[in-house]
């Protein structure tokens, strides 16, 4: 009896570890998203004054990405978004959805790069 | 002084006329001796390159037999339905009353009805058509490109003076399964005969390994390395054999399609944007895709969920 107190004491030990980190996690990645949107909010805030050339820049990198065979689907939606915004007057929702447009089309430049550069290190063995 | 001068022209002429009959009789063994040798060199790259793909073929085996060791390799053909009992028994099922027997029968009277000037497809391939699937996609080597067999038909209507069959429609599907069905059982065996052919499967290789899309996902990340396993409700079926049931009646599509058809909408599911059917990345894929699946037996036409 005593052996299967010590065992349980040690499971309820090993469960709370467990979940503290687990906990910890979610508190990290949660403070990260939190960071994540701040930082969107800014940099949207940033680009709130040139975002008709953010636009262009979008449009040129998502074009760039789809020369090389690697445009994602999701980026026209993004650019489009941008402009209905920005002509309906709302510069800050524009902002918003041309940033994300740029970083999605430059991360679509990236993979194709990367994958050009290191398509064989992916070759499962 | 006159007969002399024109005696000694005639000697020159002869003269000139006995050197360049020799010369010509010196050049005619080098430049066949430089054909023979080119030939050669063609012949050593063909077999160096096939040696690099005959490579890839084991590797590409190996992994699927450490993966799935109590699949038979002959049973690939079969794709996802060798992996789950349960998917199987549905699967014979559905075959008892095939939903892609309709498609076979429009495809065989599109096969034999003539065109505007008499002829029918049987006069653009190899044994009037029939059994040949399993030779398909190979490389032009005139054209410079890989020829599908979706692409051969077009390319047999525009010869014939008729328009091309948009690659989506259900005519190239049924001409593409009829075709399959009267080839079943035979056997792929598709070679890469020279450097350019090589570098056609080498594209097509790098396509299949490179992740693409915003979901970051490559053929190779569901196809070999969850391949077997769960993605939402479906089970992900192997590489290996992929291409030897298409085209294919997909229930999600109440329809028939090609495997192009199949590519498009594997990319668009990683939000990659699409290539069009037919177009040179997604043939170098079917090339790389099907020397993959080099042994085994035409099944196609099939079905899919």
């Amino acid at each position: 009896m005593k052996i299967a107190g010590r065992l349980l004491t040690v499971l309820i030990i090993a469960v709370a570890v467990v979940n503290t980190g687990c906990d910890g996690d979610s508190a990290t990645s949660g403070s990260s998203a939190i960071t994540t949107a701040q930082d969107e909010r800014a940099s949207a805030a940033d680009a709130k004054t040139d975002t008709p050339a953010r636009i262009a820049q979008a449009q040129a990198a998502y074009e760039e990405a789809v020369r090389l065979g690697f445009g994602w689907t999701t980026t026209p939606a993004l650019i489009d978004a941008a402009k209905r915004a920005l002509d309906a007057g709302n510069g800050s929702e524009a902002a918003v959805f041309a940033q994300r447009a740029l970083l999605e089309a430059e991360a679509a430049v990236q993979q194709a790069k990367y994958s050009d550069a290191h398509w064989q290190a992916m070759i499962p063995r | 002084m006159n007969r002399g001068l024109l005696l000694g022209f005639l000697a020159c002429i002869l003269l000139i006329a006995e050197f360049w009959s020799s010369r010509q009789t010196l050049a005619e063994p080098a430049a066949q001796q430089e054909s023979v040798s080119q030939g050669e060199a063609a012949n050593e790259i063909g077999a160096e390159v096939q040696k690099k793909v005959d490579t890839d073929i084991v590797a590409f085996r190996d992994y699927f037999k450490r993966r799935f060791p109590a699949v038979e390799f002959a049973e690939l053909k079969d794709g996802v339905y060798v992996l789950d009992k349960e998917s199987r028994e549905q699967w014979l099922e559905i075959e008892d009353f095939p939903p892609y027997e309709f498609a076979v029968d429009e495809g065989k009277v599109l096969f034999e009805t003539a065109f505007a000037n008499g002829k029918t497809y049987a006069d653009c391939f190899d044994k009037g058509g029939i059994g040949i699937r399993q030779n398909f996609p190979y490389f032009d080597t005139e054209l410079g490109e890989v020829m599908t067999l979706e692409l051969a038909i077009n390319q047999c209507r525009k010869a014939n003076g008729e328009s091309p069959l948009p690659y989506k429609s259900d005519a190239i599907s049924s001409l593409s399964a009829y075709m399959a069905w009267v080839s079943r059982d035979q056997v792929f065996d598709v070679k890469v005969p020279n450097q350019a052919a090589f570098n056609a499967y080498e594209a097509g290789k790098k396509f299949f390994y490179s992740k693409r899309g915003q979901l970051n996902f490559s053929c190779a990340d569901c196809h070999m390395r969850i391949s077997g396993q769960k993605l939402r409700a479906d089970i992900i079926g192997p590489g290996l054999g992929h291409p030897t049931g298409f085209p294919v009646y997909r229930a999600k599509w109440e329809d028939m399609g090609t495997l192009h058809r199949r590519y498009e909408g594997c990319n668009a599911e990683v939000r990659a944007k699409p290539f069009a059917a037919q177009s040179l990345e997604y043939r170098n894929l079917e090339y790389f895709q099907t020397i993959m699946s080099n042994g085994l037996a035409v099944n196609g036409p099939s079905s899919r969920r």
